[in-house]
C-alpha cells in the first residue's frame, strides 16, 4: 500500500474567534513534536499583532503524527489559514494545498457569514469538508440548532459532526478518528516530474527565503537545481525538511507531503507565492492552476517619518513583501510629504497590520496617508487611467465620468439589528439587493456598496451598531459610474496633498466640514492662526481656525525640583516626534489615517 | 565665579490646605511637628558640604507654623554642621494670620526671627479681596495681612517678599490689576507674580475636573500677565525671572562707596540658584537638592522620611547623576526662565568636548537651533552672539522653546 493513505492533508477553516487557533493548538499538544510544556498559547498565532487581536493573518503549518484506531500512524499535515475577510487569498492558496477541512462551527454562535465564505473556497478546490461543533464545554452550545443552520445554510449534513471543545480537549480523539476517514489521502506519483505548490514563504535571515510547499508530484532533495515556472528563475535546493512547525531536515520530500524548502533564495520577489516549483533540467508541462493574483483592494501612501530614512523603509517593505505575495509598493512621491511609496492591501486590516509590523518589528517611525480605493477614470479621449491616488486624479475638464469599484457584501445579522444594519449601509450608499432570512432569527442582507464607504470604518460601525453580532463578507463586484470629485485640505493656504480624497458630489459639503472639524481637533495650536480650508478646486466649501497658542508656561520651578520640570519638557518633545513639519505647520501623524473617521452621527 | 551653595528645608505643615495646592503639606499637632523638627536637625547631621553656604530658605508648606523656638533649633544646627557666610540670606516663608494670636505675639515672633538671623520674610499674601481669599482656602484676610507686614517692617524687615496669584477662576482682568496695585501699596522689595494653575489633586482641580468652575481662558490670562508686568515694572520693580519681581540698586552704585549696587539688589539670591545650575542642599520631607552634579529628591511619605532618619540614612527616595547632556540642557531651560536669558558661556558645553560660546552652543543644538530660529522670527525669542532669551510673547509658550533644548 502506498505511503500516500497514510498522510492526510487539511486546514480548518472558520469564521474569525470561532476558535480555529485554539483547536489547532490541542492537535498539536496531542500529536505534535513539541512538548506542550514548550507550548505558547496558540502556537501557529506567531506574530504579536495576531496573538493580540487573537487573529491569524500569516500562515504556519505543522505535521501531526496521529495512531488512529485501525492501528496505523497518520502523518496529519496542519496548513493553518488566516481568518479575516482581507485575507482571502490566502486562505485560497492554503486550501490548494489541502485535500480537505475541518469547518469549525462555534456552538454558541452558529454560522456566521465568513463560514459561509471560507466553505465557498473550499468547495473551490474541491476539498471534502468536515463540520466540527466546537465550545461544547459552554452552557450556552445550542448543537441542534447549529447543525441545523449547517444543514440548511451550507447544505452540509452535519448529523456526524464531532462535539469538541478546543479549549478542554473535549472530542479531540473522535475528531481526529473521524478526519481521517473523511478526508482523502492525497494523490500524486512520486516518480513523477516535480510539480509543487508555493503556498506561503518567508524571509528567514540565515537561510534566506523559506518556502513552505505541497508537492503534488515527483520528489525535491538537496542539490537539485529547481525552477519557478512563473518568474522562470533557477536555484539550488540547500535544505528540504518538515515544519514540526520548527524546522526538522529531512532527506528529500516527495508527491503528497508538505514541508519546506530553502535555495538561498536572496532576491525575495523571487519566490512569489502560488508559483509552482519543477526541476530545471526535468520540467513538468503545466503550472498548477488557481493561481490567481493577489489583488489589491486599498491603497495608501507609506512615508518615513521625520527623521527617518527611506532606504530602511524600502529595506523593511522588500522583507514584508516575501511573506505576503498581497502586499504590494512602488515609489511615490509627495509635495506633502516627500518620498515615500504607494502601497496596495488586500483590505484595512491588512493594512493596519503591515504599517504596524513596520513599527512593531523594523522600529521604523512611518507616516500612513488616507487609505483610498482604485478609481477608473475615463477621459474625454476615450482613454481609461486608474487612479489609486487621489492627488493623481486628472483635471476635471478631461474627465468623461469617474467609475469606482463595487463590492457584493453579506452581512449576516440577528434580525433586530436588521434596522440599524439598513440605516448604517444607506448612510454609506449602500443599495439593497435582497433579504432573506436564513433561521427565524437569523438574517442575511445583500447589499451593493462602494469599496470606498466599506474601507474607513464600516466594519466597526458595523460591529458597534450590533453589539458585535453582526458579521460581514465582502467580494468585488464590478466598477460602477459615480459623481465624485476631489476634495483638497488646505493648512495655513497651502495644498496637502496627502490628505486629498475623492468623494461623492453631493457629500462633499459635509465631508468636507467633518473633516475641518476633525482636523481642528486634531492639529495643535501654534504661535498663529492656521485657517484649515476644504476645497473643490478652487472653491472653498469649509473652514475652521486653529486658534493661536497663547499659553504654555509653568508660572513656578516647584521648590527646586527641576527634575519634574523637566520630565514636563522632555515629554512636550517626544510628542512633537510623532509630528510632521508643513512649513510652519506642525501635523500629528494621526492625522492622516484619523481624519476620515467621521461617526455617522455626525 | 564659584557659586555659594544654597540650603532648602521643607516644613510640610500648614494650618489648613489650600484649595489649589498640590504641595507637600497638611495641618498636624504638635507631637507631629516636634518629631519632624528632631528628624530635620538629625537629617542636617548627615548631611556635608564643603562649600560656603551663603542662602538658607525655609519653604513650606507654612514654616511659620512652627514654634520661632523649633526655627531657632534647626537654624542652629545649619550652622554647625555647614559653614554659614556672614551676609547670607535666610528667608522664612510665613503667611499671613500664623504669626501669633495677636499683635504682641506676632510681634514677638517676628522678632526673634530676626535674632536669630533671618533677614528676609516671604508671604503667602495671594490676594487684596477677602472673598477671592475664602475661595483659595485661605485663612487669613487683607487686613490681616496689612497688620503683618506692618509688625515685619517694625521688627526689622526690610526684605519682604509677597506671592500674588492670578487667573483665579471667576476672576476679570479689573480685578487682577486691583490686587497688584493694593499688593504695591505695601511696598514689599520683592513680588512672585504667578498665574494659579490647577493642580491634579486639589479641591479647586476637582471642581474644574467636575464642570463646577471654569478655568479663566489662556487669553485672559495671558493679558493680565503682560499687563502685571507692566505695572509692576511702572512702579519701580523690575523683572528678573518668568514669575519674580525686585527692587534693584535705587542709588545706582554711585550713592556711597561702601556699598557697590549689589546690596541694595533685592533679588531672591536663593531662587535664583535654581536657574544657574548653582548647588543646593534640599532637606526635609520630598525636599530636592542638587550637590556634586547629583540631583536628588527625599522621601515623600512622612512615616518613611523619620523611619529613615531613625536609622541613620538620607532619606533620599530618588537619585540621578546628571549627564553631560543634564547640565547642559538644565542650564539652558533654567537659564531661560531668567529675563536676561542663557549666555553661551555659562553653558557648560566642554562636557560635551566643546567650546563655551557661540559655535560650542550652535554646533551641539544644531536640530534644535532650526527650530529656534523659527521661534526668533516670530518674535518670540531673541538670538544673539551672547547668548538667547525669551522675549514677553516668548514667555507665554516658553514650554515650547525650552523643550527644544532638552
Amino acid at each position: 500500500m502506498s505511503y500516500l493513505n497514510n498522510i492526510r492533508n487539511f486546514s480548518i477553516i472558520a469564521h474569525i474567534d470561532h476558535g480555529k487557533s485554539t483547536l489547532a493548538d490541542r492537535l498539536i499538544e496531542k500529536t505534535g513534536l513539541v512538548q506542550s510544556r514548550d507550548m505558547k498559547e496558540q502556537y501557529l498565532d506567531n506574530m504579536d499583532i495576531e496573538r493580540e487581536r487573537g487573529i491569524t493573518i500569516k500562515l504556519q503549518t505543522t505535521r501531526l503524527k496521529y495512531k488512529a484506531n485501525d492501528g496505523q500512524e497518520y502523518i496529519l499535515n496542519l496548513i493553518d489559514t488566516p481568518g479575516h475577510v482581507d485575507f482571502n487569498y490566502e486562505v485560497s492558496r492554503s486550501l490548494a494545498a489541502c485535500d480537505g477541512a475541518v469547518l469549525v462551527i462555534d456552538a454558541t454562535q452558529g454560522v456566521e457569514a465568513q463560514t459561509l465564505g471560507n466553505v465557498y473556497l473550499a468547495l473551490d478546490e474541491d476539498l471534502e469538508i468536515l463540520p466540527v461543533l466546537n465550545k461544547m464545554d459552554l452552557d450556552s452550545a445550542r448543537p441542534e440548532e447549529a447543525k441545523a443552520e449547517i444543514e440548511d445554510i451550507i447544505g452540509l449534513d452535519a448529523s456526524e459532526a464531532p462535539k469538541i471543545s478546543a479549549k478542554t480537549g473535549m472530542g479531540i480523539d473522535e475528531m481526529l478518528e473521524k478526519l481521517v476517514e473523511v478526508i482523502p489521502p492525497p494523490q500524486g506519483d512520486p516518480e513523477g516530474k516535480l510539480k509543487a505548490l508555493i503556498f506561503d514563504s518567508y524571509y528567514d535571515s540565515y537561510k534566506g527565503v523559506v518556502i513552505y510547499t505541497r508537492i503534488f508530484d515527483g520528489a525535491v532533495k538537496r542539490g537539485d537545481i529547481i525552477k519557478m515556472m512563473n518568474t522562470g528563475k533557477n536555484y539550488e535546493v540547500t535544505e528540504v525538511g518538515y515544519c514540526i512547525p520548527g524546522m526538522l531536515p529531512a532527506d528529500e520530500l516527495k508527491a503528497g507531503e508538505v514541508g519546506y524548502i530553502c535555495g538561498s533564495i536572496k532576491q525575495v520577489a523571487d519566490a512569489r507565492v502560488g508559483d509552482t516549483i519543477t526541476l530545471a533540467n526535468n520540467p513538468c508541462d503545466t503550472a498548477l492552476k488557481g493561481y490567481k493574483k493577489a489583488q489589491s483592494m486599498v491603497y495608501c501612501g507609506i512615508f518615513p517619518a521625520e527623521g527617518e530614512k527611506y532606504e530602511n523603509v524600502k529595506d523593511a517593505l522588500e522583507k514584508l513583501q516575501v511573506n505576503d505575495a498581497a502586499f504590494n509598493f512602488e515609489p511615490e512621491n509627495s509635495a506633502a510629504l516627500g518620498y515615500g511609496f504607494r502601497c496596495g492591501f488586500l483590505g484595512l486590516l491588512h493594512m493596519d497590520v503591515i504599517t504596524e509590523r513596520l513599527e512593531r518589528e523594523f522600529d521604523l517611525d512611518v507616516i500612513t496617508t488616507l487609505p483610498s480605493v482604485i478609481y477608473k477614470v475615463v477621459m474625454k479621449d476615450g482613454s481609461v487611467k486608474w487612479i489609486q491616488n487621489p492627488s493623481n486624479l486628472p483635471d476635471i475638464m478631461e474627465i468623461a465620468h469617474i467609475e469606482e469599484p463595487i463590492v457584493k457584501a453579506d452581512i449576516m445579522t440577528p434580525n433586530e439589528y436588521v434596522g440599524s444594519i439598513m440605516t448604517l449601509c444607506q448612510n454609506r450608499r449602500g443599495k439593497m439587493i435582497h433579504m432573506e432570512y436564513l433561521t427565524k432569527t437569523r438574517v442575511q442582507l445583500h447589499y451593493e456598496l462602494p469599496l470606498n464607504e466599506v474601507i474607513y470604518d464600516f466594519f466597526d460601525a458595523l460591529k458597534s451598531r450590533t453589539r458585535g453580532y453582526a458579521s460581514l463578507d465582502y467580494e468585488f463586484l464590478r466598477y460602477q459610474q459615480a459623481r465624485l470629485v476631489k476634495l483638497d485640505i488646505l493648512l495655513n493656504r497651502e495644498l496637502i496633498d496627502a490628505l486629498s480624497t475623492i468623494v461623492p458630489e453631493e457629500e462633499a459639503n459635509a465631508k468636507g466640514r467633518g473633516i475641518c472639524e476633525k482636523l481642528k481637533d486634531i492639529i495643535p495650536r501654534h504661535q498663529f492662526e492656521v485657517p484649515i480650508q476644504a476645497a473643490i478646486g478652487q472653491k472653498v466649501i469649509a473652514r475652521e481656525t486653529v486658534r493661536a497658542y497663547r499659553k504654555d508656561v509653568l508660572a513656578k520651578c516647584y521648590g527646586g525640583d527641576v527634575s519634574r520640570k523637566k520630565k514636563l519638557l522632555e515629554k512636550q518633545k517626544a510628542g512633537k516626534k510623532r509630528m510632521r513639519q508643513f512649513g510652519q505647520i506642525t501635523v500629528p501623524q494621526e492625522a492622516f489615517t484619523e481624519v476620515l473617521k467621521l461617526d455617522d452621527g455626525k | 565665579m564659584k557659586e555659594n551653595t544654597g540650603i532648602y528645608i521643607h516644613i510640610p505643615f500648614c494650618v489648613r490646605k489650600c484649595n489649589y495646592c498640590a504641595f507637600l503639606s497638611a495641618p498636624s499637632d504638635e507631637r507631629t511637628r516636634e518629631e519632624y523638627v528632631q528628624s530635620l536637625i538629625n537629617e542636617i547631621g548627615m548631611r556635608s558640604v564643603t562649600d560656603v553656604c551663603d542662602t538658607v530658605y525655609f519653604g513650606g508648606g507654612t514654616p511659620s507654623v512652627l514654634k520661632p523656638e523649633q526655627i531657632e533649633r534647626i537654624l542652629d544646627s545649619v550652622r554647625t554642621q555647614f559653614s554659614i557666610s556672614e551676609d547670607a540670606e535666610i528667608t522664612i516663608e510665613a503667611n499671613p494670620g500664623t504669626l501669633g494670636d495677636d499683635n504682641d505675639s506676632a510681634l514677638s515672633t517676628l522678632k526673634s526671627y530676626r535674632r536669630m538671623g533671618i533677614n528676609r520674610l516671604s508671604m503667602g499674601v495671594q490676594s487684596m479681596d477677602d472673598d477671592r481669599l475664602k475661595y483659595l482656602g485661605r485663612i487669613h484676610d487683607s487686613e490681616s495681612v496689612k497688620r503683618d507686614i506692618a509688625l515685619a517692617r517694625e521688627a526689622g524687615f526690610d526684605n519682604i517678599n509677597l506671592d500674588i496669584i492670578f487667573s483665579v477662576p471667576g476672576e476679570t482682568l479689573e480685578e487682577a490689576m486691583e490686587d497688584i496695585r493694593q499688593i504695591a501699596e505695601l511696598e514689599p522689595e520683592h513680588i512672585s507674580f504667578y498665574s494659579l494653575q490647577l493642580e491634579e489633586g486639589t479641591p479647586l482641580f476637582e471642581q474644574w475636573e467636575s464642570g463646577a468652575i471654569e478655568e479663566v481662558s489662556d487669553d485672559v490670562d495671558r493679558e493680565t500677565y503682560h499687563r502685571g508686568c507692566s505695572m509692576l515694572k511702572a512702579l519701580g520693580y523690575e523683572q528678573y525671572e518668568i514669575s519674580n519681581f525686585a527692587r534693584m540698586a535705587e542709588h545706582d552704585g554711585q550713592h556711597d562707596g561702601q556699598h557697590d549696587g549689589q546690596c541694595d539688589d533685592r533679588r531672591s539670591r536663593h531662587n535664583s540658584k535654581y536657574w544657574s545650575m548653582t548647588p543646593y542642599v534640599g532637606i526635609g520631607l520630598g525636599a530636592s537638592g542638587f550637590e556634586h552634579g547629583t540631583r536628588y529628591r527625599n522621601l515623600t511619605k512622612l512615616s518613611d522620611y523619620e523611619a529613615a532618619i531613625r536609622d541613620g540614612k538620607l532619606p533620599v527616595e530618588e537619585e540621578h547623576v546628571n549627564t553631560a547632556h543634564d547640565n547642559i540642557s538644565e542650564s539652558v531651560f533654567l537659564g531661560l526662565r531668567r529675563i536676561e536669558g542663557v549666555k553661551f558661556a555659562d553653558v557648560p558645553l566642554e562636557e560635551a568636548g566643546l567650546t563655551r560660546d557661540e559655535k560650542g552652543f550652535r554646533q551641539y543644538y544644531k536640530e534644535a537651533m532650526k527650530d529656534a530660529h523659527s521661534f526668533e522670527e516670530t518674535g518670540h525669542l531673541i538670538i544673539d552672539d551672547e547668548g538667547i532669551r525669551l522675549t514677553e510673547t516668548g514667555i507665554d509658550i516658553s514650554n515650547s522653546i525650552m523643550a527644544l533644548f532638552v
